[in-house]
């Protein structure tokens, strides 16, 4: 019956094409391309904002280039230095059914970067007003607790070098023949992998990639090793002084597919517990009844090697389907996950893994938490969600969400809800963000929330 | 630069005086007409020489083998593109400004060194901020360069500065010794100018030469040109085969050597004979412009400049004797072009300009024939049960990089197919156009707005970005900007490693290209129901390059085109100028 219904489809689509595309010359349709001669508006193109601080050859400015020098390694540089953040202020009321805040939050990423060329830099980053996710805020309430919590500090958040080795040392390669494309990193760096599901942590990490392999009859691939000696934070979020990160990463594109495998090995202490885990996930477009779907597969695994509070044994499922309704750059998002057991990412420093499951599921960086737990306990669930790209260029977003979870582990509880959010660009610099949601718990009272969010980039 | 009319001027009292003279018109009025016209000359000559930058219509007068080639050539395109023109300014629309000089770092090195933006129109620039890769882009390189992503100044000076070359300066020695050729290096003496020195740069005919461009960054750090990356891993490169060799070479897309030939004609005076470089640089794309703008030819910027030339209707036959001996007499033209003899000047532009331009579609061709092959048909049945199915195997047949290689995001290479039965009607079409020119694949307009139906068995090589979801996965799209996940587009420098995974967080490229001496395979089933028992279908199959989509150009239209393109003509324009690299019939009988 299925396949009958796809021949007839497919049938009945030839004879359109035949008859549409032979025959068609509307002047009418809305499809066809402008006529309208438009010279360059020269009057809505933007000039160049400057950086907070740029030196020597400055970022992306243009103008004359006077800084090359020639190390005794071989290589030219072209160095410039810039500095640029984020600062980020959010208030929010959250009830989440056991005890109401408020807040006042506040964040300032700063960094400085400085390039050799165009693939040699290094970065170095603080956040003077947020410790490790523990913010400087004013906190309204609870009242007892009412006035500044205060987190400055002077803790390097980010501080790395990365480069490609024959670019380092061109003596390597000096006509450029050699198969030695490979990239380094080393130092303290934000790592995302596996979109977060596998590794979403700051680490004291090295790494050396090896790009455009164009092995197994793929277009491109890449491959990892990547080691973290120091700041690995474990499934709690909490860092394990002793644990040590070991992954091996992947990346092939395989005809319409993307395709990414993955393995990590923590070694710690007794306590801590080694764990090793894997993930694939697989992105590639479909086409059903003529609609043309984006969709995201994603199996991650945990083995607990030493099953500890932070090592856990855990299956996770995750798919992602989207889809951009006719005529629109708007998404309509299908996430759906179901984890057995409990799975525990191989490092991660802030929430769970299922923060990208939807905004139901996300923080949002200032305030605590999420509507609905983000951890990967024993559990299914998902949102349907749709996001609304506005003009004046996709600068305003509209998203209406519905998700929720049904929760088995332990002291978890299922929870069902709406969410929505208004984000918008304000001139060059600034954006703001609303979120509103409703939870309806189970065995507790209802929680309801809005975040907002004003950011300033510079 | 307009110089027209006294071009125009100049022109009429050079045919003038002509006349005069076989009229034997007495000497004394000669005289004074041939000092009037040698100072004209001299005055127009100095228009074209830079202080800064020596334009390639400097170098031209010495190096017309190279000039010629290069004038048509893909890097001569480069900033007059309106793709690229346009593309720069919604860059720079969308990130507000914030990606400043991104692309003209690469696009046009001089034009990027004078703080000059896409915003200005290339009709009212001067010459030396329209040449894009210009002669001195590569030959006033004064270090080793690798992937720098453009940031890199040729040394500047006027044209008595030093050049860099294959050889030494030995050459231009011997050649400065012939007295009749009047050579001076220096401005403070008469003479034909040329530079002073001629230094050996041995890494310009070697692949890492290419790097800064053809190896280069976003600043967000995206891989956007992987060519070099990917010639490094490949046979070819193992085998010592560069770049230049197949790009530079006598064949182009195959390493089967050089022209030989003097680096400098000099009037009659030729210097001798050695390696010499075809400075075409074959490549995928080809212009859309009116041919008195491009290629670049000095003798059009004498007649007209771009405003006028695009008002020049050479498809009408201007400048024809064809046309201009039966023109009638209520034509009208624009009043600039309401001289017949201007016209009969601008036709000569018009003629040389269009033999170039084959020469290009010639050198073109025949590189996208070297890299695109296809290997095999195989059909696998063929009966009013199962229908018709069959497979074609494309190969790239090159083992220096992958193909479509660059910015393949661009690159549409695609079967078109279609089956027709003994009557010539069409049952079955895969890789077709919607009328915008467009394949029928998710982002042309008509399959969109459901006019047609989506083609679900394309075969077509183009890569596309993939960009992070706000929430969920990631989807592929035709620019890399992340608009979900952000709504202030802002470019600074990623604050993660990008190393670790070769790409920045929220944007990646999903790759479709072949890799070198790699294959893919595109399969096809026709309906059992589209088919008759017994009757002979014909398959009609062909491999298309197309340099670009015309939804790109939809993508990036907000901003307006150079010219004074319409979306519509610039697409029509680019649909044209696609090539059919390979074609093939078959015949098959349903059983």
């Amino acid at each position: 019956m299925r396949s009958r219904l796809m021949r007839i489809s497919s049938v009945g689509a030839a004879a359109v094409v035949i008859c549409l595309s032979s025959s068609f010359a509307s002047a009418e349709s809305k499809s066809r391309y402008s006529d309208q001669a438009v010279g360059i508006r020269e009057e809505i193109i933007p000039k160049r904002p400057d950086p907070l601080l740029e030196l020597f050859q400055g970022f992306q400015r243009d103008g004359p280039l006077r800084y090359d020098f020639e190390l005794p390694t071989g290589m030219t540089i072209s160095p410039y230095l810039v500095l640029y953040g984020l600062y980020r202020s959010g208030l929010h009321t959250i009830d989440n059914g056991t005890a109401p805040s408020a807040q006042w939050v506040q964040s300032m990423d700063l960094f400085a970067n400085f390039s050799f060329s165009g693939t040699e830099r290094v970065v170095f980053g603080v956040n003077p007003l947020d410790d490790q996710g523990m913010t400087t805020k004013y906190i309204f309430e609870p009242e007892k607790n009412r006035g500044w919590d205060d987190h400055v500090n002077d803790r390097i958040t980010t501080l790395f070098f990365e480069g490609d080795l024959t670019e380092i040392i061109p003596k390597l390669d000096w006509e450029g023949r050699r198969p030695l494309d490979f990239g380094i990193v080393v130092g303290r760096q934000p790592v995302m992998v596996q979109d977060g599901f596998l590794i979403a942590d700051i680490l004291d990490a090295v790494a050396l990639s090896r790009n455009t392999i164009p092995w197994f009859g793929s277009a491109y691939g890449r491959i990892t090793a990547l080691y973290a000696l120091d700041e690995v934070h474990r499934t709690n979020n909490k860092e394990d002084p002793q644990a040590q990160l070991f992954a091996l990463l992947s990346e092939w594109d395989m005809g319409h597919s993307k395709v990414n495998v993955d393995s990590t090995y923590v070694k710690s202490s007794d306590r801590g517990g080694d764990q090793a885990n894997a993930a694939i996930s697989v992105l590639r477009p479909i086409e059903v009844f003529d609609t043309y779907f984006e969709t995201t597969f994603r199996v991650a695994k945990s083995v607990a090697i030493d099953e500890t509070a932070q090592s856990t044994d855990g299956t996770l499922l995750y798919s992602s389907v989207s889809w951009a309704p006719p005529g629109t750059d708007n998404i309509a998002y299908v996430d759906l996950f179901w984890a057995v057991d409990q799975y525990a990412p191989a490092a991660r420093m802030m929430g769970g893994p299922l923060g990208r499951t939807g905004l139901l599921f996300s923080g949002n960086g200032l305030a605590p938490g999420s509507p609905i737990s983000n951890k990967a306990h024993d559990a299914y669930g998902g949102a349907v969600g749709y996001q609304i790209l506005l003009p004046p260029r996709n600068r305003r977003h509209l998203i209406f969400e519905v998700g929720g979870k049904r929760d088995d582990s332990k002291g978890g509880f299922n929870a069902m809800g709406v969410g929505t959010r208004y984000s918008q660009a304000v001139g060059k610099h600034a954006f703001f963000n609303i979120d509103l949601f409703a939870v309806e718990q189970e065995s507790r009272d209802n929680s309801y929330g809005l975040r907002t969010e004003l950011g300033i980039r510079f | 630069m307009k110089i027209n009319h006294s071009a125009h001027v100049f022109l009429r009292r050079g045919y003038c005086t002509l006349v005069l003279f076989l009229l034997g018109v007495p000497s004394g009025l000669h005289a004074e007409e041939q000092e009037t016209t040698k100072k004209k000359r001299l005055a127009h000559e100095e228009v074209f020489k830079d202080k800064q930058y020596p334009t390639a219509f400097e170098c031209k007068p010495c190096h017309p083998v190279q000039f010629r080639q290069w004038s048509v050539s893909q890097h001569a395109y480069s900033n007059l593109s309106p793709a690229f023109i346009s593309n720069d300014n919604n860059t720079q629309l969308i990130t507000n400004g914030t990606a400043g000089d991104t692309c003209t770092r690469c696009h046009n090195p001089v034009g990027a060194r004078m703080g000059l933006s896409s915003a200005v129109s290339n009709m009212k620039r001067e010459q030396k901020n329209r040449e894009g890769v210009t002669c001195i882009v590569c030959h006033r390189r004064n270090k080793r360069f690798s992937k720098i992503s453009g940031r890199f100044l040729p040394e500047e000076g006027e044209i008595f500065g030093r050049i860099f070359g294959p050889s030494d300066n030995t050459v231009q020695k011997e050649t400065e010794a012939v007295e009749s050729l009047k050579l001076t290096t220096s401005p403070d003496k008469e003479g034909r100018a040329i530079h002073a020195k001629v230094e050996q740069d041995p890494l310009i005919r070697q692949p890492v030469f290419c790097a800064p461009c053809h190896g280069a960054r976003l600043p967000t750090q995206l891989r956007s040109e992987e060519t070099f990356d990917e010639y490094k891993t490949s046979k070819d490169a193992r085998d010592n085969v560069t770049c230049q060799d197949c790009h530079m070479g006598k064949v182009p897309g195959d390493n089967k050597g050089f022209d030989e030939g003097p680096a400098a004609i000099i009037g009659e005076h030729k210097t001798r004979s050695r390696r010499i470089s075809n400075h075409y640089f074959a490549g995928p794309d080809f212009p859309v412009l009116h041919p008195g703008i491009f290629p670049h030819n000095p003798d059009a910027v004498q007649i007209a400049n771009y405003e006028e030339w695009l008002l020049f209707d050479h498809k009408a036959g201007w400048g024809t004797p064809e046309f201009e001996n039966n023109v009638p007499e209520d034509y009208k033209f624009p009043q600039f072009w309401d001289d017949p003899d201007l016209r009969v000047e601008a036709r000569k532009v018009i003629t040389e300009n269009q033999e170039l331009l084959k020469y290009a579609w010639g050198q073109r061709e025949a590189i996208l024939k070297e890299g695109y092959k296809v290997e095999a048909f195989e059909l696998e049945k063929a009966d009013a049960r199962s229908g018709l199915k069959f497979r074609i195997k494309v190969k790239n047949g090159i083992d220096a990089h992958n193909v479509p290689s660059g910015f393949t995001h661009e690159r549409v290479v695609f079967l078109q197919i279609t089956v027709a039965d003994s009557k010539g009607n069409a049952v079955f079409r895969s890789g077709d156009r919607d009328p915008n020119g467009d394949l029928r694949e998710h982002l042309s307009l008509y399959v969109v707005n459901r006019e047609l139906p989506l083609d679900t068995q394309i075969f077509n090589l183009q890569s596309h970005f993939i960009l992070k979801e706000i929430f969920g996965g990631e989807r592929s799209q035709v620019s890399f900007f992340p608009f979900s996940m952000a709504t202030l587009m802002f470019v600074r420098p990623p604050t993660n490693a990008t190393t670790i995974l070769a790409q920045p967080n929220e944007v990646r490229v999903m790759k479709r290209s072949i890799e070198p001496s790699g294959h893919r395979w595109a399969h096809y089933h026709v309906d059992p129901d589209l088919l008759r028992k017994g009757e002979v279908y014909t398959l009609e199959m062909k491999l298309i390059a197309q340099q670009m989509a015309g939804f790109f150009f939809r993508g990036i239209s907000a901003v307006g085109f150079d010219y004074q393109f319409s979306l519509r003509e610039l697409v029509d324009r680019t649909v044209k100028n696609s090539v059919v690299v390979w074609e093939r019939k078959e015949t098959v009988t349903i059983q």
